[in-house]
């Protein structure tokens, strides 16, 4: 049998909102669009979470990624507000996805270590 | 050796006003689009210079766009006499079939868009005169995605194979606009390959921008024929 191929997709949203509240989002927009059997064919499964910058890491099965991508673009509120998620990164494996995150987080840390410095 | 990069294209921006427009550039650059055809509004028109400045200082090439919802034939045609020499991109809403028979063979329009649910119906017949490229906006998607997803599976269908499409936003603020590989996936779902998604985003708008730069600039004399410098 061969291994089914999967990607790694990190999600955010604009303005920032918690990763499990986009997770619910996201699912429930996927359902919406393409049903239940849909949602169990793509395999998707929330797979890491990073509170502090809103970013939910989703894996879901390779043939599936375009519906991935279409859905989260469906997505117009959050919390009953008006927003959009982005797509931050697609990848075959988690780890090219935190290393990219892990940049971004390390970017916004030394943008407010500079701030405070400005400040003092 | 690596296939060149892609650049991406929006090809409907809606009329923003001016304190909008730089947070629309920077979303557009932070997405990944290196251009965007932006419908101007009666405010913007006289700044369109400045505000091109400004998006070439940030990487963007930004053209004007104006989008034509004519009642008939003759209000099309006036129309296109007026405007053709004033702005890169025209797109027509075909809001009837008199006009989308007359857009879809006029080349001075870029591209037409059919909107969700129709008021007439669109066969073979039609696709046979189709010259122009046909737009699906994504926005028309997320106001009443079943309209949309019937009237687009229908193009992609009848018309797909001998028109190229072209997927735009048609957003008119910030949180309206998508990333380029979100457009192009509205596309594969509706079964066209990867590569022919991605070119609705890249290649197809950027070609026809090119051709219609060279159409206005003052070294085209007529088709197939320039000035050399």
């Amino acid at each position: 049998m061969t291994r089914r191929k999967e990607r790694y997709v990190a999600i955010a949203s604009d303005p920032q909102a918690s990763p499990s509240k986009l997770a619910n989002v996201i699912i429930s927009a996927y359902k919406d669009l393409f049903g239940v059997l849909g949602l169990a064919s793509a395999r998707l499964k929330l797979v890491k979470t990073y509170p502090d910058m809103g970013v939910a890491i989703f894996k879901c099965a390779l043939e599936h990624l375009p519906r991935l991508l279409l859905a989260v673009s469906t997505v117009t509120e959050l919390n009953g507000e008006p927003a959009a998620l982005r797509i931050i990164i697609v990848s075959g494996t988690i780890r090219k996805v935190k290393e990219e995150i892990r940049g971004a987080l390390d970017l916004l840390h030394r943008r407010l270590n500079s701030r405070r410095i400005s400040r003092l | 050796m690596n296939a060149p990069m892609r650049c991406f294209i929006d090809f409907w921006v809606k009329g923003v006003e001016v304190d909008q427009f730089s947070e629309i550039l920077e979303a557009l650059k932070r997405l990944g689009f290196s251009g965007a055809a932006i419908e101007v509004e009666e405010g913007l028109k006289q700044d369109f210079e400045e505000l091109r400045s400004r998006a070439s200082e940030l990487g963007l090439a930004i053209y004007r766009k104006l989008v034509l919802k004519p009642r008939g034939r003759g209000d099309l045609l006036r129309s296109l006499r007026e405007n053709r020499g004033k702005f890169e991109v025209i797109t027509v809403l075909c809001e009837n079939l008199e006009v989308a028979l007359v857009a879809a063979r006029d080349s001075r329009v870029d591209t037409l868009i059919i909107p969700p649910k129709p008021r007439f119906r669109f066969d073979k017949g039609v696709a046979a005169l189709i010259r122009n490229k046909v737009e699906l906006p994504f926005s028309y998607f997320l106001d009443n995605k079943l309209a949309f997803l019937e009237t687009a599976l229908d193009i992609v269908e009848i018309l797909g194979r001998k028109i190229e499409l072209i997927v735009s936003s048609g957003a008119s603020g910030v949180l309206g606009l998508r990333g380029p590989r979100e457009l192009a996936s509205l596309l594969q779902v509706l079964g066209v390959d990867l590569e022919r998604a991605l070119d609705s985003v890249s290649k197809i708008p950027e070609k026809l921008l090119k051709e219609n730069l060279l159409k206005l600039s003052k070294r085209y004399v007529s088709r197939g024929v320039i000035k050399l410098d």
